[in-house]
C-alpha cells in the first residue's frame, strides 16, 4: 500500500505546470487536483511530487495522460432511471418542434449521449434533431465516436433499460460482433463531434432547446461553474431544456433566476 | 460554528443493521459532523436514508454538491456517485470509475477526509464483502486521525475489517455496543 505525501502547495503548483502546457485546470476543485496528481503518481508509479512536477514540465505524454484522465467520468447507459422517466414528460414540448438542438458537451465514453440518441429514437424525434457532443480530449474523443462496448456492459443495463419502457430490446440498436457491441451508425447521423477547451464548453454561436451538462458542475469550483453556467444560459433557447447531475443544484447560482424548476429530483430546468 | 473533527464511517454487506444501532446511540447533541459511506445499489435512491433516519437522534441527509459541512449533522454518500471532502469543508463529489467496485467507495471518502482534515479525522470501518476501506483506513492512521474497526468475529461478512486489520497496526477493534462510547471518549471534551 502506497500513500503519496501530497501537500496543500502541491496543487498550487500542480495547476500552473498544466496551464503553463496549455491545459488551463484553474478553477477545478482542489479536491480533484489531490485526484488527478494521486492517480498520476500511481499511474507512473512515481514516489513523489517533485518527480511528477519534473518529468511533467520535461514529457509531454504526461501532459496527455492528465488531459485523458480529466475525461474519464465514467458513463453508463441510462444512468438514473428516473431522469429517463423524467424525460418522457417534455418529449411531447419537443415533438411540437420543427428541429431540435441539442447541445453535450464532454461526452467522456459516451454511453450517457448514446442513451440519449436511443431515447430520441424510441420518442420518433431523432431525425429532427441535431446534436454537438463535445470532449476536451481528441484521443477520448475519438475512442467514444467508435460506439463500442463490451457486451456484458449491455446486457447489465438492459434492466434498467426495460424498467424505463421501451419498444424495442437494447441490443437491437447495436451491432454485435463477438463479445463487443457496436452502435448502429443511423443513430449517429445528425450527431456532430468536436474538441472544446476546457473553458468554452460552447463549439458554436447555435442556441440550443437542450444543453445536457449533467454531472460536469461538480468538479469545478463555484465561480469556474457559473462561468459555464452563463455561457449554457446565453446559449439555451427560451423555454430550453437544462439537465445537471441529480447531485448538483442550480439553486446556489446567481443565475437560477434565469430557470424554472421541471423537476428536481432529476435536475430538470428550463430557461424563462 | 468551527469544524474541528470529523467522523467518516464505511460499511458494506451486513452493516446497515449495525449502522442502525450506532446512529441510534449518537446522542442528539454530537458536535463533529458524521459522514456515511454504505455500499448501495446503484439505481436505488430512496428509501436508504430513510430507513437508517427510523433510529437516528439526528436526521441523515444525502448533501447536495458543495454543500458546506456543518457539525451535528449526518450526512449519508448518494448512490452512484463518490462523495469527497473538499480543502473548504464543503461536499465534492465525483462520478469516476468505481474503486474496489464500489461507487460510492469508502477509500475515496476516507482519503478525502484524510487529506483534508488530517488528525482530526475519526474513521470507523464495519462489516463488508469487499476490501475497499482498506487504504483509506491507512491514510486516516498515516495522518495521525483515530481508527475503529468493528471485531471481525461480530461481522456478518469479515472480509473488509480483516483486510484492514492485516494491513494497518489499527487503534480499536470492537464489538458494535462499544463503538459509539469509545467514539464519544475520542472527542474533546464538550466535542
Amino acid at each position: 500500500m502506497i500513500l503519496f505525501e501530497i501537500q496543500y502547495s502541491d496543487l498550487q503548483t500542480f495547476t500552473s505546470i498544466l496551464i503553463h502546457h496549455n491545459l488551463n485546470i484553474k478553477g477545478l476543485r482542489d479536491i480533484h487536483v489531490f485526484n488527478l496528481i494521486q492517480k498520476l503518481l500511481h499511474h507512473y508509479k512515481f514516489h513523489n511530487t517533485e518527480t511528477l512536477f519534473e518529468r511533467l514540465n520535461t514529457n509531454p505524454d504526461l501532459i496527455q495522460t492528465c488531459r485523458e484522465m480529466l475525461c474519464m467520468t465514467t458513463g453508463e447507459f441510462f444512468r438514473d432511471i428516473s431522469l429517463w422517466i423524467q424525460l418522457k414528460t417534455i418529449t411531447k414540448k419537443l415533438s411540437a418542434k420543427d428541429n431540435i438542438n441539442i447541445l453535450f458537451p464532454r461526452i467522456a465514453t459516451g454511453e450517457e449521449l448514446y442513451s440519449l440518441l436511443i431515447f430520441l429514437q424510441e420518442h420518433h424525434l431523432l431525425e429532427k434533431t441535431t446534436i454537438h457532443a463535445t470532449e476536451i480530449c481528441s484521443y477520448v474523443l475519438e475512442q467514444a465516436k467508435r460506439a463500442t462496448y463490451a457486451l456484458k456492459t449491455l446486457e447489465n443495463s438492459h434492466k434498467i433499460y426495460q424498467e424505463i419502457g421501451f419498444s424495442q430490446p437494447l441490443l437491437e440498436y447495436f451491432d454485435v460482433s463477438g463479445n463487443v457491441a457496436t452502435l448502429k451508425p443511423y443513430l449517429t447521423a445528425n450527431c456532430f463531434f468536436s474538441v472544446q477547451s476546457i473553458e468554452n464548453i460552447l463549439p458554436h454561436s447555435t442556441e440550443y432547446d437542450i444543453i445536457w451538462y449533467r454531472n460536469q458542475l461538480i468538479y469545478w469550483e463555484q465561480k469556474t461553474a457559473e462561468k459555464h453556467l452563463t455561457q449554457i444560459t446565453q446559449n439555451l433557447k427560451k423555454g430550453g431544456y437544462l439537465i445537471l447531475g441529480y447531485t448538483e443544484n442550480l439553486d446556489i447560482y446567481p443565475i437560477v433566476s434565469n430557470f424554472e424548476l421541471v423537476s428536481f429530483e432529476d435536475k430538470i430546468y428550463t430557461k424563462k | 460554528m468551527t469544524l474541528e473533527n470529523i467522523v467518516v464511517v464505511g460499511g458494506s454487506a451486513g452493516s446497515f443493521p449495525i449502522m442502525n444501532v450506532l446512529l441510534s446511540q449518537i446522542p442528539k447533541d454530537f458536535y463533529p459532523p458524521v459522514i456515511l459511506c454504505l455500499h448501495r445499489l446503484k439505481n436505488v435512491r430512496h428509501g436508504f436514508a430513510e430507513a437508517l433516519n427510523l433510529r437516528t437522534n439526528i436526521r441523515v441527509i444525502e448533501p447536495q454538491d458543495k454543500e458546506v459541512i456543518k457539525p451535528n449533522h449526518i450526512y449519508l454518500a448518494p448512490a452512484n456517485y463518490h462523495l469527497l471532502i473538499d480543502y473548504d469543508y464543503t461536499f465534492a463529489f465525483s462520478a469516476s470509475e468505481p474503486v474496489r467496485y464500489s461507487r460510492p467507495s469508502i477509500d475515496v471518502l476516507f482519503m478525502s477526509a484524510a487529506a483534508v482534515f488530517g488528525d482530526k479525522v475519526t474513521a470507523i470501518l464495519l462489516s463488508g464483502a469487499n476490501t475497499d476501506g482498506t487504504d483509506g483506513m491507512y491514510a486516516v492512521h498515516k495522518k495521525g486521525g483515530k481508527t475503529i474497526v468493528q471485531d471481525p468475529t461480530t461481522c456478518t461478512v469479515e472480509t473488509m475489517t480483516s483486510s484492514a486489520i492485516k494491513n494497518i497496526p489499527l487503534q480499536h477493534i470492537l464489538p458494535p455496543d462499544k463503538i459509539i462510547p469509545t467514539l464519544i471518549s475520542l472527542m474533546p471534551k464538550n466535542y
